[in-house]
């Protein structure tokens, strides 16, 4: 953690310095009050403020027993966190040349298929009856409009 | 009032405001769709009733809709709203612990008690409070503001430098797109879409919802062990969940009030400023972020009494006193009602119709989610292989449903990923949410009070009721050192 905390406090500070020279490009004070710049500025400071304070804390911790065993599941454990973001974005992207109802099939069935192991059957039913209980619900009863791909629904 | 009551037990009246209630309570319960659009998409069907019949329905659906979004934050931790943004830093955590049974009730009772409060205080002093809050200027909106974030910035139990991190960014994100006092765009990069700004919506259902799965699937082989750990315990609070929370119940009905009179600032802020208090002034600080029922208590009575407190200004000035009652006064222009001082004069039979059958709202819905829980508790028993894609449909579709915008979407995934990252390294969340959420409404009092000042930034401090507000944000920094301090010095004496 401490190096986490090191970490994320070098880059609140890299951060807040990007954002303060964008905010510094935008005026500070106008002739009766604080100008458009005036709080961006001030947020980024505090930013830089915080990060600051963040790394001298986690340096001020006691260092890390070098020993400690490296945990063999990591890389598997931010493969499937990658993966499943992969996966949404895809699907979001996916949506709009496939339209809603599909995309959602899709998306569902992989999932439940990544995640259990159920049979083939029972994940593409599962999946076909979440995609038409979304649509039910939100494209005919509510009318909200959800996108339409090149199928047209 | 009796009059009020008489309207309101008509089986006509009766029965719209239950079919309000329950299409409220779905609609709340569903990521995405809010307060503010609930009413709005709902409105339409009213076209073609009596004034009076819609009024009632309308006003169902808000209170339905503030009970309702607590469900989805309890369950899924993907708030559908920002007032129930809270409700889920406590409520999800008794959900995992096989508590849910108890948040639910927990907060239908809280519900309850602050929204009777609300409309008890509502009856009796709507003019008397209308003229209070007009003495609310810029300086004293900028300060409540700032005591706001103080207050969720100590908080006890995560480390304070992050949330001051989380709050600075939040405010950051806020200034994004077209500044409100003064049309001038503000990094918005040559882009249509950041002009409009970032929503906090699809920030709060990325970082809270979308945040939450991904980090379940960091060990998806351990998903089915995690499922036969949440078992139902209990499906009421036990003895000690409710001696914790009755003063938690006391004094959010109390702050939601007060806010929701406060013209613009409604439930969200009330949710915060409540939530806040009962942490500092909880016996059990070891259990805040964990499952701490007085902190579910607290906002749930506060959200329900500040909707309760919105219409004041709305009914009393014609004011709206948050987005959604604003809504309300589109429907009650719609009519023909002028909302105002001369309502309760010219049309007694819906202002009082209204404030009555808001009383048996609330206990329709009280009785309606009580009876529900098991129903709710249910979908828990899903396998998780099957929620958490489920959770991140409804993240995508609550998402996209805000504008029929795929960049909202693309925003929250972006904040999936960051919500992901900062619930593993600790840094907490809702700061970020209250920065977002209330960063612009500070931004604009500030702006405000220093054009009225000219300039003079002592402004602040010497109007009183601003310094009053000022000194309890210090207070409310100042005051976890002080209890050390105290701590110290007692264990200095023995």
């Amino acid at each position: 953690m401490r190096r986490a905390d090191i970490a994320g406090g070098l880059i609140t500070i890299l951060f807040g310095i990007f954002a303060i020279s964008q905010a510094a490009q935008i005026d500070y004070w106008w002739k009766f009050g604080p100008g458009p710049g005036f709080l961006p500025l001030w947020a980024s400071i505090v930013m830089v403020f915080g990060g600051c304070l963040l790394l001298i804390q986690a340096l001020r911790k006691p260092k890390q027993d070098k020993h400690r065993p490296k945990d063999p599941q990591q890389i598997k454990r931010i493969g499937n966190v990658a993966a499943v973001a992969g996966l949404t974005v895809l699907t979001a992207v996916g949506m709009v040349y496939l339209g809603f109802s599909i995309a959602i099939f899709l998306f569902v069935a992989l999932m439940i298929h990544m995640l259990g192991k159920y049979r083939w059957y029972i994940t593409l039913s599962m999946a076909l009856f979440i995609s038409l209980a979304f649509y039910i619900s939100f494209a005919k009863w509510l009318q909200v409009p959800l996108p339409e791909g090149i199928f047209g629904f | 009032m009796g009059l009020g009551f008489s309207v309101a037990l008509t089986p006509v009246n009766l029965l719209f405001c239950f079919i309000g209630v329950t299409l409220g309570t779905i609609i709340g319960a569903l990521p995405g769709l809010g307060s503010v659009t609930g009413v709005a998409i709902l409105l339409p069907l009213t076209f073609g009733m009596d004034p009076t019949t819609a009024i009632i329905m309308l006003a169902g659906i808000y209170y339905g809709v503030m009970y309702g979004g607590t469900i989805s934050s309890i369950l899924l931790n993907t708030p559908g709203d920002a007032a129930v943004v809270v409700s889920a830093i406590e409520g999800y955590p008794m959900a995992r612990q096989g508590r849910a049974g108890a948040a639910f009730s927990m907060n239908a009772l809280a519900s309850f008690a602050g929204g009777t409060f609300g409309t008890i205080m509502l009856t009796a002093a709507a003019p008397a409070f209308a003229h209070a809050a007009l003495r609310f200027g810029p300086p004293e909106y900028f300060s409540l503001m700032i005591l706001g974030m103080a207050s969720l910035i100590g908080l006890a139990g995560s480390n304070p430098i992050k949330g001051l991190i989380m709050t600075a960014f939040g405010f950051l994100l806020a200034t994004v797109g077209v500044d409100a006092g003064r049309g001038v765009l503000r990094f918005t990069y040559d882009s249509v879409y950041m002009m409009t700004g970032i929503n906090f919506l699809p920030v709060a259902i990325g970082m809270f919802g979308m945040g939450e799965v991904l980090y379940q699937m960091e060990d998806v082989v351990d998903l089915d062990i995690l499922k036969t750990k949440i078992r139902l315990k209990t499906l009421l609070p036990t003895m000690a969940d409710w001696v914790r929370s009755r003063m938690a119940i006391v004094r959010g009905s109390i702050i939601g009030f007060l806010v929701g009179v406060l013209p613009g600032a409604g439930a969200t802020i009330a949710s915060f400023l409540a939530y806040a208090t009962e942490v500092k002034m909880t016996k059990h600080p070891e259990d805040i972020g964990k499952g701490a029922i007085e902190g579910l208590a607290a906002p749930e009575a506060a959200n329900n009494a500040a909707a309760a407190g919105a219409l004041v200004p709305m009914m009393t000035l014609g004011v709206p006193g948050s987005g959604t009652t604003a809504v309300l006064l589109g429907a009650f222009m719609m009519y023909g009602l002028q909302p105002g001082p001369l309502l309760f004069k010219d049309h007694p039979k819906l202002a009082w119709g209204l404030i009555a059958s808001m009383y048996i709202g609330n206990v329709m819905l009280v009785i309606l989610n009580t009876v529900f829980i098991p129903v709710f508790v249910c979908v828990l028993k899903m396998p998780q292989a099957i929620l958490m894609p489920l959770i991140l449909v409804l993240t995508v579709v609550g998402s996209y449903t805000l504008g029929n915008n795929m960049m909202d979407v693309g925003v929250m995934v972006i904040f999936g990923v960051i919500g992901y990252i900062a619930k593993k390294f600790n840094y907490p969340a809702a700061p970020l949410i209250l920065g977002l959420v209330l960063g612009p409404i500070t931004e604009v009092n500030f702006v405000r009070s220093a054009s009225l000042a000219q300039g003079d930034l002592t402004i602040f401090f010497t109007r009183p009721l601003s310094l009053a507000l000022l000194l309890g944000a210090l207070l409310s920094l100042v005051f976890p050192l002080i209890k050390i301090l105290f701590v110290r010095i007692r264990g200095l004496r023995r």
